[in-house]
């Protein structure tokens, strides 16, 4: 396992993805057990009486739908949950990719050694990709054996659609954790920089439908492409998977060329 | 090739800071070469510039005949290095950090040989980074850049950390490797080791080579220090202050001259009076060291 740097870094990561992993599983148990054991209509005769700007600032543009269990897990789950968890670990793990190791002068023994400073990024981004797909997967496999164990009627197209948007945006502000850090090897300002820009594209995209003349903003924000088009319930959007790739692809290139030109600390 | 490491030159800015300034040296093959200098002068600079960590603003690095910016590869196949601050990761033992690197290096098969150094720095391999003292860590750091046995070592303040014993073993295996023909370029603050291994010495200052030569020539261009003992007593106030005399220092009848100019006033100046005995004290590394950096002159060759 410690044969080249990606695999030493999912080594370094094997204890948390079983936390990971863990912790999402009794969440998805607990929620599911819950929804399984209520009358989820008499939930949403209570929300129907919340002003509208209000439930749209919780989870966005399509409201909140507490009438079926996809709803519930839309307007919960994959709202707020599972993107904290999944920028969490794509955010930290690509802030302190290059940057941490620079910072602790790690980074001078790897590259005292026959690797570029290329390839040594491109297997953090790789370490990075593979966390990000992990935490995804985790959330994808835990609602999708739950919801058959409790037979609860959860699409599994649908499911599959908003991890997929799920890991695609972790991957995006993880990119740009990588990127900041590259800039000038700080990595306690790569991961507060990029989790601030998620926290404000989240902000955005909830907000920003409630007033007319913001409106347009919303398609500056990730949050935006991660779920208005309420993936769990149409399943794969048409082009809504393009502005991850997009901004992925951008910043992996910048983060190229700032690191390989950059004097290390 | 008899030239293994040639700096041409080599000038860095940071913005308007100027952290080196056109410096240039050779090392031989076979050759212990000493880089000394205060914290900032610019040695962790100069080597890291070989290294391709620092891209020099002008100037050029040529090791083994590669050049650092468009060969760095080659060349750190050749080179075992060890930075002036050595980390290793917290949460590997040192046999598990050692075969990562030994795998980069993309030679497994010496994991003897990194255990037989281990064995000699009486080093636990088994050991967590985190509950080991900064002595065994930079003992990792040392193995680490000789696990592949290098053609060329460039160490950064190596025996950083370790104890006396184990500073012993280090400047043993330095020797042994100089004796198979090895080229080491090699920093350090311990002045004493630096005049015991080395066969040549750079002083850097202000990012400037100061002065550069074997250890006896640079004795030779240091200051002059002479232990007088006179029959009569002499006046210290204002003693040769024209012709050189630096500072006088009296131990009981015994008087130590530091002197800067020519040695032949100075004796012609000390036999106007009676002298009893008269000594030339060889200076060591250390003062040598403070010397040049007491001189505010040009570099000096």
């Amino acid at each position: 396992m410690l044969s080249n740097i990606l695999l030493k870094s999912l080594w370094d990561f094997r204890k948390a993805a079983i936390y990971w992993f863990i912790s999402i599983f009794l969440l998805a148990l607990y929620i599911i057990f819950v929804l399984s054991s209520i009358e989820l209509n008499a939930f949403q005769t209570i929300i129907d009486s919340f002003p509208k700007a209000l439930t749209q600032f919780i989870a966005g543009e399509s409201g909140i739908d507490f009438g079926s269990i996809e709803g519930f897990l839309n307007a919960q789950i994959f709202t707020i949950m599972a993107p904290i968890f999944a920028i969490s670990v794509a955010v930290n793990s690509g802030g302190k990719s290059t940057a941490l190791e620079e910072t602790n002068q790690s980074l001078d023994i790897i590259l005292s050694t026959p690797i570029t400073r290329e390839n040594f990024l491109i297997q953090k981004v790789s370490s990075m990709i593979v966390k990000t797909l992990f935490i995804s997967s985790a959330h994808w496999i835990s609602y999708y054996l739950l919801s058959i164990f409790f037979s609860e009627n959860i699409s599994a197209e649908g499911l599959f659609a908003i991890c997929l948007n799920l890991f695609l945006m972790g991957i995006s502000f993880g990119m740009i954790a990588i990127y900041i850090g590259t800039l000038n090897g700080n990595s306690t300002n790569a991961i507060a920089l990029s989790g601030g820009l998620a926290l404000v594209s989240y902000l955005i995209a909830n907000i920003a439908p409630l007033v007319d003349s913001l409106d347009a903003t919303k398609y500056s924000s990730l949050f935006y492409y991660y779920k208005s088009g309420d993936p769990l319930k149409y399943g794969i959007h048409n082009w809504h998977w393009a502005p991850f790739i997009a901004t992925s692809i951008i910043f992996f290139a910048l983060s190229l060329l700032q690191f390989k030109k950059r004097n290390l600390q | 090739m008899s030239e293994k490491i040639v700096v041409d030159k080599l000038t860095k800015y940071y913005g308007t800071f100027k952290a080196l300034s056109n410096v240039s040296f050779n090392v031989n093959k076979g050759e212990v070469f000493g880089l000394i200098g205060p914290n900032g002068a610019g040695k962790s600079t100069t080597m890291r510039s070989m290294l391709n960590f620092i891209f020099p603003s002008k100037g050029s690095i040529t090791i083994n005949g590669l050049d650092s910016k468009e060969d760095y590869l080659k060349i750190r196949s050749l080179i075992g290095y060890l930075p002036g601050e050595f980390t290793t990761y917290e949460n590997m033992n040192g046999q598990e950090y050692l075969k990562h690197i030994l795998h980069l290096r993309k030679i497994p098969q010496n994991e003897n040989y990194v255990k037989k150094l281990a064995k000699r720095f009486d080093l636990d391999l088994s050991k967590k980074a985190k509950n080991l003292s900064k002595g065994n860590k930079q003992k990792i750091g040392i193995i680490q850049a000789f696990c592949h046995d290098p053609e060329i070592l460039i160490l950064d303040e190596p025996t950083s950390g370790l104890d006396p014993l184990k500073q012993q073993v280090f400047d043993d295996l330095i020797l042994e490797y100089k004796e198979k023909g090895k080229t080491i370029f090699i920093s350090s603050h311990v002045l004493p080791e630096v005049e015991m291994l080395c066969d040549r010495v750079a002083i850097i200052k202000d990012g400037r080579i100061v002065a550069e030569n074997t250890m006896s020539k640079l004795k030779s261009m240091a200051m002059n220090r002479f232990e007088v003992i006179f029959k009569n007593e002499i006046r210290e106030k204002g003693f040769g202050k024209s012709i050189g005399v630096k500072k006088i220092i009296r131990s009981g009848d015994k008087y130590i001259f530091d002197i800067e100019g020519d040695v032949n006033k100075f004796i012609k100046k000390i036999t106007e009076n009676k002298v009893s005995s008269f000594k030339s004290i060889e200076p060591d590394l250390e003062e040598i060291f403070l010397s040049f950096y007491k001189k505010r002159g040009k570099g000096v060759k």
